[in-house]
């Protein structure tokens, strides 16, 4: 079964083709990496997916909806996390944990299990009443990620989930998208890190709205005869004539 | 000099870009005038009244006539007793009841009873002004009354200076002024400066060789000619729209005014260095700002009737100098010598605020 | 240009902040400063174009005092705060007009200098900054930081969230511009452009652990670094680590990179015992550390 399904999806602002034509298809339980340089289409892209934007033409399913017509019944089976925001700052961490849960409808006694088996998972269990603020950024995003993935969503969206993160955090955070990703909820990264490209299954590079190449990541290498992922990256993205 | 200019051009791109909110600073002094003038008027027009005429001679017919003529009441019914004026103010039916006794002519110490509701006692309290000058100054009872007494003096004789239609539009219309000449000096100067602290543009500014006393002054003098803008209109307004005219000298009031902007700006900057989010600098200006503007400056309600802790407090607005000295400039026509007091209150406001804000302000973050 | 003697300053809110920094920058050098999020950059920063005070410890620029000179100093340099500081309703061409005035200068003055990256925003110059993308922001925020010729130039972050290919543009510029004899002192997360630096400091929670040239700072490194290969990626991430000579060992892109302990048997062992587990096409040879390696090992306290 295909998570994401498009067909020549497109997105028009005015005259200006955010997304032009775009299909391709992500498989369940897979890591997906969504790549591409800024302004290239994929924010317009994600937020289509995410039932927040409404595309101009082409078809779209997403865990099996439609984009145009479902997009409540989308935003019930997936997660969302960014790097802007994620969780409130102001709030305690078990308060943001429970208040996640709450809006996608865990009972109580699952809640109350599922915030234990998180707390202790990420080594938290001593910051259960610390204000997320005052959490080192690399702990924020990772309770971020366990806590968009609490309801156990069919697919969930990272944007640039490891901006600014230290090193070991970083791997920390890749360990706990394998580990989603084993439980079978299909991941959608973006990121700006070209050897995290090397971590997911498949990877795409949009380049002015367009899907430029599609696989993965040693067939690409193979194909642009390139040594790693980010002179595949540097070699596809310098084509972009919209330097918007 | 360069420099200050093309910060002060930058300001105006803000301004003019943000389209939605200039907008609603041009028309909130127009719709708040026209607010004030029509929707909330203070004035009391029509108001039904019942008359009680025990003596029903030629006397008590013509006052009764007399209130009937004037603008102010109308006559809801003729009662035949106590008990139906008091139904009829049980239901609401009436705001005042006048109850004329037998033979009033003939009575040594003639007495015209005046009942008003005073649920609303400001009302109350007009309406039985309103009657009672009505009645005093009636040619029938200066006639057959007071000389019957020969006690002329009695009767009191109110003359109305200044407004002798009492219209309300005298006393807000230096409300208004006052109001948004503080909205628009102190609220828009403070987000405006938080603005630049939130985006991170203070940061820039502040890493320059620009000297903060010019970032401030840019920031502000915007606002200052908007708000002359805006005082334009009102002026206007109430000239050609409710018969307000401009009694005193028109310099005069624009440099009150303008000395009443330079206050607002000084508390806007005041806020502007004690908080760090435009909506805090929003909620500030409004709650600390405008309420008071609108509570203590005798704008809605007389500062004379308040508790004495609230008069004292009264002292501290300046909109209630403000208000005072353009009432005495606009609706009076009263010269430089009738304002200094309130003049010298606002320059002292401004020397203050001055101080303290420049203290605040900070050369770092 | 830059002298940073034993600086400390407490947040009494978080607890960040800076706890004993000492480095110094020359003429014409680009120093890089490298670390996480809340390490410390943006504050050493703050202090350095004079926003913050220090606690304790004493910092110069241009050979002025951060606490004594501070207008001086403000005229002499550059600073690119880490969030993008210019004013999102103005247009490209308004925003480096009004910042040229605000130094005193007008754009042909100094035109030589950022003609390179003015170029490249000046198809866009009438759309206004916040519709700009964020490669192109950044370009517009370092023309408008140095449009006054600065001596120094301070810049927290500038590509963080940019894409790749404009972080290499980007780079390329800094090179260019050093070369007219501007001091930079540039921060980053991203460990991989550590290399385009002269000399870095690695920094972490307040403190920086190690300061020298990129390839000095490899050497330093001590412990054997191996790349590793299989097909179970991720399996292989766990197998690796519970071998018994194994110090750590991470995800590098496509391969993993495990540092060796003290005494640990020889690597033919490592081939046999993840043959002994299943793995094919196991593929391990020696490398040389990066900076990141040396970051996460020497960030390991």
């Amino acid at each position: 079964m295909h998570v994401i399904e498009t067909d020549k999806l497109t997105k028009r602002f005015g005259d200006f083709t955010a997304v032009d034509r775009i299909s391709f298809w992500v498989e369940s339980g897979e890591i997906f990496g969504f790549l591409g340089a800024n302004g290239a289409g994929k924010t317009t892209a994600m937020r289509m997916f995410c039932g927040l934007s409404v595309p101009t033409s082409g078809k779209a399913t997403v865990a099996g909806y439609d984009v145009y017509r479902k997009s409540e019944q989308i935003k019930k089976h997936i997660g969302y996390m960014s790097q802007k925001f994620s969780l409130y700052g102001d709030l305690k961490v078990w308060e943001n944990i429970r208040l996640f849960g709450g809006i996608y409808g865990l009972s109580s006694k699952r809640l109350a299990d599922k915030t234990d088996e998180l707390l202790h998972t990420l080594n938290l269990e001593n910051e259960r009443d610390t204000l997320v603020d005052s959490l080192p950024l690399g702990w924020k995003q990772k309770l971020a990620f366990s806590v968009a993935i609490i309801h156990e969503p069919t697919i969930v969206f990272l944007d640039e989930p490891t901006g600014g993160v230290d090193p070991v955090t970083r791997r920390q955070f890749w360990e706990l998208i394998y580990d989603a990703s084993a439980r079978g909820i299909t991941i959608f990264v973006t990121t700006h890190y070209m050897d995290e490209a090397e971590y997911c299954n498949r990877i795409s590079i949009m380049v002015d709205g367009r899907i430029e190449a599609l696989d993965k990541p040693s067939v690409l290498k193979e194909m642009y005869h390139a040594g790693n992922m980010n002179e595949v990256f540097q070699s596809l993205a310098r084509k972009a004539t919209r330097g918007e | 000099m360069k420099q200050f200019l093309s910060f002060i051009r930058k300001e105006f791109y803000h301004i003019f870009r943000d389209v939605r909110t200039m907008l609603i600073l041009l028309i909130i002094p127009v719709i708040l005038i026209i607010l004030f003038g029509y929707a909330i008027s203070t004035e009391i027009k029509s108001s039904p009244i019942a008359i009680l005429d025990y003596s029903r001679d030629n006397v008590t017919n013509r006052l009764a006539e007399q209130l009937q003529a004037s603008e102010y009441f109308k006559l809801y019914k003729t009662a035949g007793s106590y008990e139906e004026v008091e139904t009829l103010f049980r239901q609401d039916k009436i705001r005042l009841a006048i109850v004329f006794p037998a033979q009033l002519s003939g009575a040594d110490e003639p007495a015209i009873q005046i009942l008003a509701d005073a649920t609303n006692p400001n009302e109350a309290t007009a309406l039985i002004q309103y009657a009672t000058a009505i009645i005093s100054t009636s040619d029938i009872v200066v006639r057959n009354l007071a000389t019957e007494v020969n006690q002329p003096g009695v009767i009191p004789a109110a003359n109305l200076l200044y407004n002798p239609q009492m219209k309300g539009a005298y006393n807000f219309v230096p409300g208004v002024m006052g109001l948004i000449l503080m909205l628009i000096c102190a609220l828009m100067t403070s987000v405006g400066i938080v603005k630049e602290k939130e985006m991170g543009t203070m940061e820039v500014l502040l890493v320059s060789p620009l000297k903060p006393v010019y970032i401030i002054l840019a920031k502000a003098t915007p606002y200052l000619l908007l708000s002359m803008v805006n005082i334009a209109t009102i002026l206007l307004l109430s000239r050609f729209l409710l018969d307000v005219p401009v009694a005193g000298n028109l310099i005069l009031l624009i440099s009150i005014s303008i000395l009443y902007a330079l206050v607002s700006l000084c508390l806007g900057l005041l806020i502007s260095t004690v908080t760090h989010t435009q909506q805090a600098a929003m909620l500030i200006s409004g709650m600390a700002l405008m309420l008071p503007v609108m509570l203590l400056s005798g704008m809605i309600f007389p500062v004379e009737n308040m508790p004495w802790i609230l008069r004292v407090l009264s002292n501290i607005v300046p909109a209630k100098w403000y208000i005072i000295a353009v009432k005495n400039v606009m609706i009076k026509g009263l010269g430089m010598a009738f304002i200094w007091k309130e003049t010298g209150i606002m320059l002292f406001m401004i020397l203050f605020l001055i101080v303290v804000s420049v203290k605040r302000f900070k050369i770092r973050l | 240009m830059i002298a940073v003697r034993n600086l400390h300053k407490t947040y009494t809110r978080n607890g960040l902040g800076l706890k004993g920094i000492s480095l110094t920058v020359k003429a014409g050098e680009l120093f890089g400063l490298i670390g996480p999020d809340g390490a410390g950059k943006t504050t050493l920063f703050r202090i350095l174009a004079t926003l913050l005070l220090p606690d304790k410890g004493s910092a110069s620029v241009c050979g002025l005092d951060v606490v004594k000179d501070w207008r001086e100093i403000r005229t002499r340099v550059g600073y690119m705060p880490g969030r993008f500081s210019l004013y999102q309703d103005l247009s490209v061409k308004e925003n480096l007009t009004f910042f040229a005035t605000v130094f005193n200068t007008t754009l042909k003055e100094n035109y030589e200098l950022i003609r390179d990256i003015y170029v490249q925003i000046e198809p866009f110059k009438n759309r206004r900054a916040g519709k700009l993308s964020g490669g192109m922001k950044q370009k517009l925020a370092l023309c408008c930081a140095l449009i006054h010729r600065p001596d120094v130039l301070f810049l927290d972050e500038p590509t963080t969230g940019v894409d790749p290919v404009s972080r290499v543009e980007f780079w390329d510029m800094l090179h260019r511009l050093k070369k007219q004899g501007i001091a930079i002192l540039v921060s980053t997360p991203y460990m991989d452009e550590a290399s385009r630096c002269d000399r870095i400091a690695l920094m972490r929670n307040g403190s920086c652990f190690t300061t020298g040239t990129p390839d000095m700072i490899r050497q330093s490194f001590k412990r054997p670094v191996y790349s590793i290969r299989s097909d179970k990626m991720y399996q292989l991430l766990g197998d690796i680590r519970s071998w018994t000579g194994a110090y750590s060992c991470y995800a590098f892109g496509d391969s993993h990179h495990l540092t060796l302990k003290d005494n640990a048997p020889d690597i033919a062992n490592l081939e046999t015992y993840l043959k002994g587990k299943g793995y094919t096409d196991v593929f391990i040879h020696p490398i040389e550390p990066s900076v990141e390696d040396c970051f996460m090992e020497l960030g390991n306290d």
